[in-house]
């Protein structure tokens, strides 16, 4: 829990800094189709040689608890609400494992909560919009490679369901290494490089949480779930591919919390 | 008598249309040192279609399919409008739209070639409502890119890439009054990787008329794309009027390639400007 409030912390600090930069078109950020079956209950995700593998989710996932609020009940005239408050909680607690040709490379497991506190006041509002917002909206996961199980790397995101007006945006941190993403758009290629086909230049723009490490993009992935690609430096290293692929896995695989 | 009254006026509003002829304001320096070619087969059947101008000629177009895809998906932030709409218990939905065209030709000039391919893509996510009133739509973002690659015949291993992009996002948008114009970011440029034009959308509600009159209209409309190096114009494509000027000091390869960048410009499909 210390972990994941300081993970926060930093994130509330340090990341306002990171803010959308022009649209350069990075080059280097090779694209990957992501090629999914999804089902309620199993969801497999296959890309830039990475495949999820034991994709578990748990069962609280599925169910939004509330309070009940008798003034929602009350203040009403001819069905207008005057005031209503919505108190909810949400989570998504899920887990599964990256392979590739030559067996597991990594475990995730993630939890994302959504506490929406939301206060709609038709004749005191509270700003121009009429609603008093309150929401908690985090996720944290640990993501662990299996050639080297002494260094966990921990993810936290803030926002990610966008209930809020911050910025959609997370930190995944072990030790001193840091690796920022957060929701942009940006120019990126749309097909491989391949010098025979001049179409490989074409570029577009895209709505992605891009990853930066060092101040520098080294990867990518969809925010929109029709069409989802991966992008990614090639001459990354493979331990931070491999991170980068599991936190992108987990962007992709996470449910919307805000009902 | 009211027959003759509804003619005339009607009579009187087409000559005035036919006077007040509007045309984009070019530049005196630019256009006394410019070649202005009026482009034919813009319009009409896209099927086969021939565009020209001035001496040169497009040729081998090949048209792709406009693809459409729409679904509801994650949503990218929720606004003031769909937490009233929840709170009023008024149906609505937010949904994301994807549009894709491809396209090819060659273009040449009698001496020199070059290969054009084109992508133009858009994206747009919007908030429907059903009321009783009928349905109303917002559009909170919209994105629309356009990129080609240039393969002159001369040169065909330092292709040039275009890069076009609009990007409206209703969070960042400036227009609160009824007239104001939605914010629509815009860049684009074409590169060799040594030399870049650039591209620059011209929106004004500054008109000329025929007679060198400047007219003001309702409201900004996109007129024309200036082609500039370094601030310094060399070619302008006149979406309005269909004319394409480029300047005259140029060497042939570039003028080449101004007007390959005219052309892939002019025969895009999808609507840019569709943010708001």
């Amino acid at each position: 829990m210390k972990i994941v409030f300081l993970s926060l912390l930093s994130i509330l600090t340090a990341l306002p800094l990171f803010a959308q930069k022009g649209q350069a078109v990075d080059m280097a950020l090779q694209p990957y189709k992501i090629s999914s079956r999804d089902n309620p209950f199993k969801r497999n995700l296959r890309f830039a040689g990475y495949k999820t593998h034991h994709f578990h989710r748990n069962i609280a996932s599925w169910f939004s608890f509330g309070t009940f609020n008798i003034k929602n009940e009350i203040l009403k005239v001819h069905g207008v609400p005057l005031y209503k408050k919505s108190k909810t909680r949400s989570v998504d607690i899920f887990a599964f494992a990256l392979k590739t040709d030559s067996g597991i490379v990594s475990h995730t497991e993630c939890r994302a909560v959504l506490r929406k506190n939301e206060t709609f006041s038709l004749f005191w509002p509270k700003d121009s919009a009429f609603f008093k917002i309150k929401n908690v909206d985090y996720l944290d996961a640990r993501i662990r490679t299996d050639n080297d199980t002494a260094h966990v790397w921990y993810l936290a995101a803030a926002n990610l369901n966008g209930s809020e007006e911050a910025e959609q945006q997370g930190i995944i941190r072990c030790g001193d290494s840091a690796i920022y993403f957060a929701k942009t758009t940006q120019l990126l290629r749309d097909q491989p490089a391949n010098r025979n086909d001049p179409r490989s230049l074409f570029t577009s723009l895209n709505m992605v949480y891009l990853f930066t490490y060092n101040d520098k993009p080294i990867a990518a992935v969809s925010y929109k779930l029709d069409g989802k690609l991966f992008w990614c430096r090639d001459d990354l290293d493979s331990r931070l591919k491999t991170i980068v692929a599991s936190a992108a896995t987990l962007l992709c695989l996470r449910n919307d919390l805000y009902y | 008598m009211r027959k003759l009254v509804v003619i005339i006026t009607i009579a009187a509003l087409y000559a005035s249309c036919k006077t007040i002829s509007m045309n984009v304001g070019i530049p005196d320096k630019f256009a006394a040192n410019a070649t202005q070619m009026k482009i034919t087969g813009l319009h009409g059947m896209r099927i086969k279609r021939h565009l020209a101008f001035g001496n040169y000629q497009v040729s081998n177009v090949k048209n792709g399919w406009v693809y459409t895809t729409g679904t509801h998906d994650r949503n990218s932030g929720i606004t003031t409008e769909e937490r009233l709409l929840k709170v009023f218990k008024l149906s609505h939905e937010n949904a994301t739209q994807n549009t894709r065209n491809k396209y090819q030709y060659t273009i040449q000039d009698g001496d020199g070639m070059a290969e054009v391919y084109c992508m133009e893509k858009t994206t747009k996510e919007a908030v429907s409502s059903e009321t009783p009133l009928g349905t109303f739509s917002k559009t909170k973002n919209y994105q629309y890119s356009f990129s080609a690659a240039i393969l002159p015949q001369t040169i065909k291993d330092e292709p040039w890439q275009l890069v076009f992009y609009s990007s409206y996002d209703s969070k960042k948008d400036t227009a609160h009054k009824f007239w104001d114009q939605p914010y629509v970011a815009h860049e684009g440029y074409v590169t060799n990787g040594t030399t870049r034009i650039n591209i620059r959308p011209i929106i004004t509600d500054k008109v000329v008329t025929n007679d060198g009159r400047e007219l003001k209209t309702l409201a900004k409309v996109l007129m024309a794309y200036e082609l500039n190096i370094d601030g310094g114009v060399i070619g302008i494509v006149d979406v309005f009027k269909d004319n394409i000027w480029i300047y005259n000091d140029l060497d042939k390869d570039m003028k080449l390639i101004v007007a390959a960048v005219s052309s892939a410009i002019l025969m895009r499909k999808l609507d840019e400007s569709k943010a708001a």
